[in-house]
């Protein structure tokens, strides 16, 4: 696959994060304000002002965003400081990835350490109101996602993991790194598990006074559903265990698969904060559900392409311990001759029992499988 | 149901939090064996301290309104209509016994006393 797909997938990350999102989520800095302290900003006309006029954190992203697109096209094009040159050890698309995660994690500590100077503004110049309100009911998981979901999403997560332990149990793959990989997958779905229950836990927010309750629904159920995430990854890894067999690309589309979520997720968050109005008036609007649908379609169709890919070439070791194992241990035959075709070229691996009964494994050439066959007649 | 609460307002916030409590018993908003929130989630969401909640939370208990049944959460108690009835019955003896012990210092009889709760009781009926 091209690097060409890498680049359009994080060059769609880069203009809906940086250049899209600040441009509509900016709209909702007045009524994050008037939901803490109505009488604020009619007190403060000035401030209000200076508010919606400042522009220079929109600036500030769509120039980080500008900085991303040209360092991943210059190292696409080769256009590369000598300074920075070690990048180019690993595979193209692997130093992509690692150098989009990295100007991304920068661009999010950047609006993160924004976002605690504009709460500390707020804290020091916004008194919440005197009057507050809460609902008067206990949240749970309940509330927004059905039972029989909930035990049937968490059956299949405890299967996987099942799964992973049951292999691992039976001791032929029981390996230090598949028990790592076990581990992984644990550590993985209680890390997606913990941020489920703090999505049903956390306190109401602006957001959810802005949007009403369909705000908290919606990001509890895509909490609930983000537990799921891990598994394709988990069913891929175990299969290529099992089976003896890795996918080359998995890593690959599965960033991309996950990049292209982040994007759906941040454009219909985009989207749906374009008309805050009255509480609850807001809903999931068709251009969200589209971005949705449009990643899950990339995600699956990138999927698809990763068990087309062709598995990895097995070694001349690999084969001839086969061989040895048909050979000398089931007596499936006196020798057994091996052709593999590639695209790198012709490979045979013979192997026959010795006369005195010693084992012979020997690699041949094209040009003497004839000679061993008319010796083996 | 909502429950609103103004910090400066003269009547302290855990007995705004203990008397709305109470009227969503009575007029049954809250009906017997719902959940209320826990401690931590009602504080966040009113932006209030825990112990506030928690000290509210303890007078209803202790009233009998409520029942916290450890890890399970906090619940309406079943008998909890008549509880705050019970509760009200008390306070208003205990404001009736101030009053008659104030007036009875005013040296006016026990007579006049009935004489004078009676005309108010009517002069508030009248008004609706």
């Amino acid at each position: 696959m091209s690097e060409w797909v890498d680049i359009v997938v994080y060059a769609t990350l880069i203009v809906t994060v940086w250049g899209w999102f600040p441009a509509r989520s900016s709209s909702l800095t007045i009524p994050m304000i008037a939901d803490r302290n109505p009488g604020w900003l009619a007190d403060h006309p000035a401030s209000e002002r200076r508010l919606v006029e400042s522009r220079w954190f929109r600036w500030s992203l769509l120039l980080w965003g500008l900085v991303s697109l040209l360092t991943i096209l210059a190292f696409q094009f080769d256009v590369w400081p000598q300074q920075l040159a070690f990048l180019r050890a690993a595979p193209k698309w692997e130093a992509l990835k690692d150098l989009n995660s990295t100007l991304f994690i920068a661009g999010l500590i950047y609006v993160a350490a924004c976002a605690v100077l504009f709460f500390r503004w707020l804290d020091a110049n916004v008194p919440f109101s005197s009057r507050r309100q809460a609902k008067l009911a206990r949240r749970s998981l309940h509330d927004d996602v059905p039972r029989p979901l909930q035990y049937a999403v968490c059956a299949v997560i405890v299967l996987h993991l099942a799964v992973w332990a049951a292999v691992g149990v039976t001791g032929r793959y029981a390996t230090p790194a598949f028990w790592g990989g076990v581990a992984f997958q644990v550590v993985v779905s209680a890390v997606f598990l913990l941020f489920m229950l703090s999505a049903v836990r956390r306190r109401p927010g602006a957001m959810d006074r802005i949007f009403g309750p369909s705000y908290r629904r919606t990001e509890v159920r895509a909490a609930f559903a983000a537990q799921l995430l891990p598994l394709p990854n988990g069913i891929a890894r175990l299969y290529g265990q099992v089976a003896s067999t890795s996918f080359e690309n998995l890593d690959r589309f599965m960033h991309l698969g996950l990049v292209l979520l982040v994007v759906a997720l941040v454009m219909a968050l985009a989207a749906w904060s374009r008309q805050p109005g009255e509480p609850g008036s807001v809903r999931w609007p068709r251009s969200a559900t589209s971005a949705s649908m449009f990643a899950f379609v990339a995600f699956v169709t990138m999927i698809q392409g990763v068990a087309q890919e062709s598995p990895r070439a097995v070694s001349d070791d690999e084969i001839r311990n086969l061989l040895v194992e048909r050979v000398d241990t089931y007596r499936h035959s006196v020798g057994i001759v091996v052709g593999i075709v590639e695209p790198a070229g012709r490979r045979v691996i013979a192997y026959e029992a010795g006369d005195d009964g010693r084992a012979l494994a020997v690699v041949l050439h094209q040009n003497a499988v004839d000679q061993r066959a008319r010796r083996i007649d | 149901m909502d429950i609103v609460i103004q910090t400066n307002a003269p009547e302290p916030v855990y007995e705004q939090i203990v008397r709305q409590i109470h009227d969503a018993v009575k007029s049954g908003k809250l009906k017997p064996d719902t959940p209320l929130p826990t401690v931590r989630q009602l504080a966040g969401d009113l932006v209030i301290n825990r112990n506030t909640v928690a000290r509210a939370y303890r007078i209803l208990e202790e009233q009998g309104v409520i029942l916290t049944a450890g890890r399970k959460g906090t619940f309406i108690r079943r008998d909890a209509v008549r509880e705050v009835a019970k509760v009200r019955t008390t306070r208003a003896e205990r404001v009736m016994r101030r009053v008659v012990r104030t007036m009875l210092g005013e040296g006016l009889s026990r007579k006049e006393i009935a004489d004078i709760f009676t005309g108010v009781l009517s002069i508030e009926a009248r008004k609706g």
